[in-house]
């Protein structure tokens, strides 16, 4: 016990010095309000689900069967129908100038075929300019033709019923399973843990440490009995409980203001945040010894973070990438952090299930953390 | 009794080679003074000597331990000033001083009593809620000095530590430091300026990465080969002109109006004294470190 004593009581100094310092920089409430904030932002912008698609008919037919397919898109959450025509050379114009994004076309002799028991198209134009969002609008557009042609088709049935008696369908009902209005504020907003815990304890720590380097501090502090270790200890403690109450107040926030699940242990969540500490903090040490100054540190900490934001599945979901950067999300911790997040929030996952990502985590963190260690040793002496 | 030996002593970064084949001998209780223009060494030097840089070949003695080896040993023995201020700019004068007092493990007591008289004699009590950031160049050198003197070492390492300092600062340091080296403090301080020396009870006159003299100031210059003379004459130019032309002169510095002359022997002093006539007013003046640094790198 004396010896851990020993070894304990300069680290706490180190602790009291840094964290006097980060309030004499104000850089404290910046620690805590900033993921507050982001956790917002990325709730609101970040929001890939499409509602409200400004829409725009061309009735070439005006018949009443045009009618009824038209009627069917108003009062839906999707789309707000902004203009309906009959005068196809409008089109152009609206769709050109952003005031519609989407343009249903039903041909003049619409209504006349569907009566004669012909094939009766109809047209679908979307603005490619924004892809993602174009597809998703018009696969919407297509549901609700199919829902209005299935309509169609039990109104002729019905009529025949007398006929040709009881036929069988069969008919699909749709389930989705842990996030069921699809919201992707649900998705993202966990996933801003990961960031921050990054910044907070990969960037904003090496800062720290090159910062003491730059003035000097590091080297008079190797000149007294304190070691590289205890100095290292000092530093890194502060962030990891700043890491860990920045969890709590991104979880606060998204249950107050996005009303997102939190199915699972918010115990085992903190737990196994540690891992990912680990792993920051291992490259955060990293960057710090091979950074002279603390702009060197901010770019090396970009070029860590890059990846981890974009391949990690955080923004894209990793299915969708080519096969070779798929591959390479292997080696990017936060891919496994994301899915731990993720798995908690919206699963209520148990420490079995997420044992693979902890597992790579652990490994990874206990690889980085001995090498930075071994690193910031060599450069202290 | 010699607290630091060092023979043979080399260090080189890359190509350049910083120290080369030193040899020092500091006694208890000297204040040893490492003199030399920048980029001779010296800084590697004292980092070598604090166990911050790993020696090439050569021995380090300090306190009775080997240097690489024993260095935590020393440690807590020694205090070290860098070149550059080096607390924490963020962090008031106190707390600095209690910081470096709580990692050296110093009792909140002990320090109280410790504490008082260091803040007297380098007055910078009424600064005690001050941010060291906030201080100017030579009180944060006295911050500094405080921070390294909490401990108690018996040798203290100072780099530097006057340059970019005012004058007035500058004096004050060097007092105090006669002060903390009369109550038994060895002392090793490096620093380009040549007056420094003076203060040193023994220096090193350091030059690409050896010392090429080493004495107490007052032999040095009783040894120096040659005699200082200074010249006010009434015209400049045509006095210029003429030690320009005389060969037994080794040296020579216009300061202004006045001329500062260093002649071989008496004989050239006559000469010289001759050649100018009355109006040179000509006067035998005491040689400076200076004046036996300049010699020593020119032969």
């Amino acid at each position: 016990m004396g010896n851990l004593r020993d070894f304990f009581s300069p680290v706490k100094h180190v602790m009291i010095k840094e964290v006097t310092e980060m309030k004499r920089m104000k850089i404290a409430a910046f620690l805590i309000v900033a993921p507050i904030l982001q956790a917002i932002v990325f709730g609101f912008v970040a929001v890939t689900d499409i509602k409200n698609v400004p829409t725009m008919i061309c009735d070439e037919d005006n018949s009443a069967l045009s009618r009824a397919l038209t009627d069917k898109f108003f009062n839906m959450d999707h789309f707000r129908v902004v203009l309906v025509t009959h005068d196809p050379q409008t089109i152009e114009k609206q769709l050109g100038s952003n005031r519609a994004r989407v343009c249903l076309r039903i041909p003049p002799d619409f209504g006349e075929n569907i009566r004669k028991g012909k094939r009766a198209p109809v047209q679908v134009i979307g603005d490619g300019t924004d892809s993602n969002s174009a597809v998703q609008t018009m696969s919407r557009v297509q549901l609700v033709v199919a829902a209005f042609s299935g309509e169609v088709f039990e109104k002729k049935l019905a009529a025949m019923k007398s006929v040709v008696g009881q036929l069988p369908s069969i008919t699909m009902q749709e389930r989705v399973w842990y996030n069921p209005e699809l919201k992707s504020a649900n998705v993202m907003v966990p996933g801003v843990i990961g960031l921050i815990l990054a910044i907070v304890t990969m960037v904003i720590m090496s800062l720290s440490i090159v910062r003491e380097k730059e003035s000097g501090n590091i080297e008079q502090m190797v000149v007294t009995p304190i070691t590289p270790a205890q100095i290292i200890a000092g530093k890194i403690i502060p962030y990891i409980v700043i890491g860990l109450i920045d969890i709590c107040v991104v979880v606060v926030t998204c249950g107050i203001i996005f009303k997102t699940p939190f199915e699972g242990s918010f115990l085992l969540l903190l737990t196994l945040s540690l891992f990912m500490i680990l792993v920051n903090l291992g490259i955060g040490i990293y960057i710090s010894t091979i950074s002279a100054t603390q702009q060197q540190a901010m770019f090396s900490a970009i070029f860590f973070l890059m990846p981890n934001i974009l391949l990690s599945g955080f923004l894209f979901p990793i299915k969708n990438m080519p096969e070779i950067l798929q591959w390479l999300t292997y080696i990017i911790p936060m891919r496994y952090y994301m899915v731990i997040i993720r798995g908690i929030f919206l699963k209520g996952l148990g420490f079995m299930e997420l044992l693979p990502q902890t597992f790579a985590l652990f490994v990874y963190g206990a690889v980085v953390f001995a090498m930075a260690i071994k690193a910031f040793r060599k450069t202290v002496s | 009794m010699e607290v630091i030996s060092v023979t043979g002593l080399s260090k080189s970064f890359k190509t350049v080679k910083a120290v080369d084949s030193l040899d020092i001998s500091v006694q208890q209780g000297e204040i040893y003074g490492l003199i030399g223009p920048d980029g001779g060494g010296k800084t590697t030097t004292l980092r070598l000597l604090c166990g911050l840089l790993l020696p090439e070949s050569g021995e380090i003695t300090v306190l009775d331990r080997r240097l690489p080896e024993a260095a935590e040993g020393v440690k807590e023995h020694i205090g070290y000033m860098c070149q550059r201020f080096s607390l924490y700019t963020d962090l008031t004068v106190e707390e600095n001083i209690t910081f470096f007092a709580d990692i050296y493990g110093i009792k909140k007591q002990e320090l109280k009593e410790r504490l008082k008289p260091l803040l007297e004699m380098t007055r910078l009590e009424p600064f005690k809620d001050r941010l060291a950031g906030k201080l100017s160049g030579g009180m944060k050198q006295k911050l500094a000095l405080i921070c390294t003197l909490i401990h108690r070492p018996q040798i203290l390492f100072l780099d530097e530590p006057t340059t970019g300092v005012d004058p007035v600062s500058r004096r004050e340091f060097w007092e105090i430091l006669q002060s903390i080296h009369t109550e038994g403090v060895t002392i090793v301080v490096t620093t380009p300026y040549m007056d420094e020396a003076e203060q040193c009870s023994r220096i090193g006159l350091m030059f690409k990465g050896k010392i090429i003299a080493t004495d107490t100031p007052k032999n040095l210059k009783k040894n120096l080969n040659g005699i200082v003379l200074e010249a006010h004459p009434a015209f400049a130019a045509d006095f210029r002109e003429m030690i320009k032309a005389c060969t037994y002169i080794t040296d020579w510095q216009q300061m202004g109006e006045r001329f500062r002359v260093v002649v071989k022997d008496e004989a050239s002093a006559a000469d010289i004294t001759a050649a100018a006539g009355e109006t040179a007013n000509i006067r035998r003046i005491a040689a400076s470190v200076e004046d036996v640094f300049v010699q020593k790198i020119k032969t």
